[in-house]
């Protein structure tokens, strides 16, 4: 008994720092699988109520880029108003409304903070469960892509940006119709890569790139960025192709938040598949 | 013991706020160069201070930064190391004639190379560890040691500039 404690005492210090160590693996690893912790996140109420105060000065200093990018919403949405249409012939433009049904509702959110220089980046945000915020809701700034909604508190809410490694969207070129995954390996905030276009695709430098709207996070056609370099890997039959992104995650501001109507009647699909 | 406490106390806090709202949004070398500011808590505690209470400090610290950074477990676990290391570095830099109790980590103490020596290593041991956690993949490791080696830098300069501004307003 009398050894046991002196091999405790001689080895105190190395004890105590695995048994930190061990606790801190715990948190990292047990993040990394459920994605639950809340009380270590920047949602919970101390650090939220912090950056909320923060935006309280900071706002303040940004409303430029915020009217900025609001000017560019409203043109892109008087672009799309019937008024900005003629009708091409009488005979043959009908729109019937009542074959639309309402899918995606949107809502506005205030970015608290946003980081871009991480290897997995985060954005928080000013709405929670109380503002009707669910997880898995698209997110997007000055009409263009930027994450989705990870986690929700009651006030405020994680979203995972584009540029986190763990984002994944399935991207479409309008031009040729292929479709691929969109993903980041961090570094550059301003740039993603799109995997999985073949090589008969005629892909070019300056080509559009969108949402496909499969799965029930984005409304299809949500602008993504443009081709930036084109590359293709000897043997390979997929180009590797880099995306200038859209969204500028250096001025982040106001964002709209993407409630998907239909994505509970998705999601139960996608369970009935995976049993 | 009071005079002892109150500034840690004092530095604990600002510089948990200052690292969770200010530092966190700093681009600098296009995200390879990041500001870790809170680490000088832990290299400015006493040098004869016990070593499990520093490691102590360091996990709630480092807990604290997570919350901001959303990163749960990954800088308390690089602030451990940091605590736990520094009694080393400060065993292998031990003067020729062993350290005074009123001795503190800091220029006007020790010296510059004594402190350009210490803050360097544990910089860098501090750095490395928590770019290679935040990855967690090997695939990244020459992109983490340049991380490392930019912030170490970048940090260092910080700490210097902190140092000679508070020595020489400690002498007046």
């Amino acid at each position: 008994m009398r050894d046991f404690l002196r091999f405790l005492d001689s080895y105190k210090y190395l004890i105590t720092f695995l048994i930190f160590q061990l606790f801190c693996f715990s948190l990292i690893l047990r993040e990394s699988v459920f994605q639950r912790t809340i009380v270590l996140s920047s949602i919970n109420s101390v650090t939220g109520a912090a950056f909320e105060q923060r935006d309280k000065l900071y706002s303040y200093f940004s409303l430029r880029d915020a009217n900025d990018i609001l000017k560019e919403e409203n043109i892109l949405l008087m672009d799309n108003r019937p008024i900005s249409y003629q009708k091409v012939d009488k005979e043959y433009a009908i729109i019937d409304d009542t074959l639309y049904a309402k899918r995606y509702t949107f809502q506005y959110a205030e970015v608290l903070n946003s980081t871009k220089t991480e290897i997995d980046n985060y954005v928080t945000l000013n709405k929670g469960s109380l503002h009707g915020v669910e997880r898995n809701m698209g997110v997007l700034s000055g009409m263009r892509l930027m994450g989705r909604v990870e986690k929700v508190t009651e006030h405020y809410s994680l979203v995972v940006p584009i540029i986190h490694r763990n984002f994944k969207v399935s991207a479409r070129l309008p031009m040729t119709g292929h479709f691929g995954v969109l993903s980041w390996k961090g570094g550059d905030y301003r740039y993603a890569f799109l995997n999985e276009i073949p090589k008969e695709a005629k892909v070019k430098v300056g080509m559009p790139v969108v949402t496909r709207g499969a799965g029930s996070l984005f409304p299809p056609g949500i602008e993504i960025g443009t081709i930036s370099e084109v590359e293709l890997e000897e043997g390979s039959d997929f180009y590797t192709l880099t995306i200038a992104l859209g969204v500028d995650m250096a001025r982040l501001n106001t964002v709209l938040l993407v409630k998907d109507r239909m994505s509970s009647e998705i999601d139960s699909l996608d369970q009935f598949i995976t049993q | 013991m009071i005079r002892e406490i109150v500034p840690i106390v004092l530095r604990f806090f600002g510089l948990l706020l200052i690292q969770g709202l200010l530092l966190i949004n700093l681009d600098i070398f296009g995200g390879y160069g990041h500001l870790n500011l809170y680490v000088l808590v832990i290299l400015l505690l006493p040098i004869k201070s016990p070593r499990i209470l520093d490691m102590v400090i360091a996990f709630f610290l480092g807990l604290g930064v997570d919350m901001f950074y959303n990163s749960p477990g990954i800088h308390a676990s690089a602030a451990v190391v940091l605590a736990y290391s520094r009694p080393l570095v400060i065993r292998i830099l031990t003067p020729r004639d062993d350290y005074d109790f009123t001795d503190r980590p800091n220029i006007s103490s020790l010296g510059l190379s004594w402190y350009l020596r210490y803050a360097i290593a544990l910089l860098f041991v501090h750095s490395l560890w928590l770019y290679t956690l935040e990855a967690f993949d090997l695939s990244y490791f020459f992109d983490n040691i340049l991380k490392a080696g930019l912030s170490t830098i970048l940090t260092l300069v910080t700490i210097l500039i902190i140092d000679y501004l508070f020595a020489h307003k400690a002498k007046v």
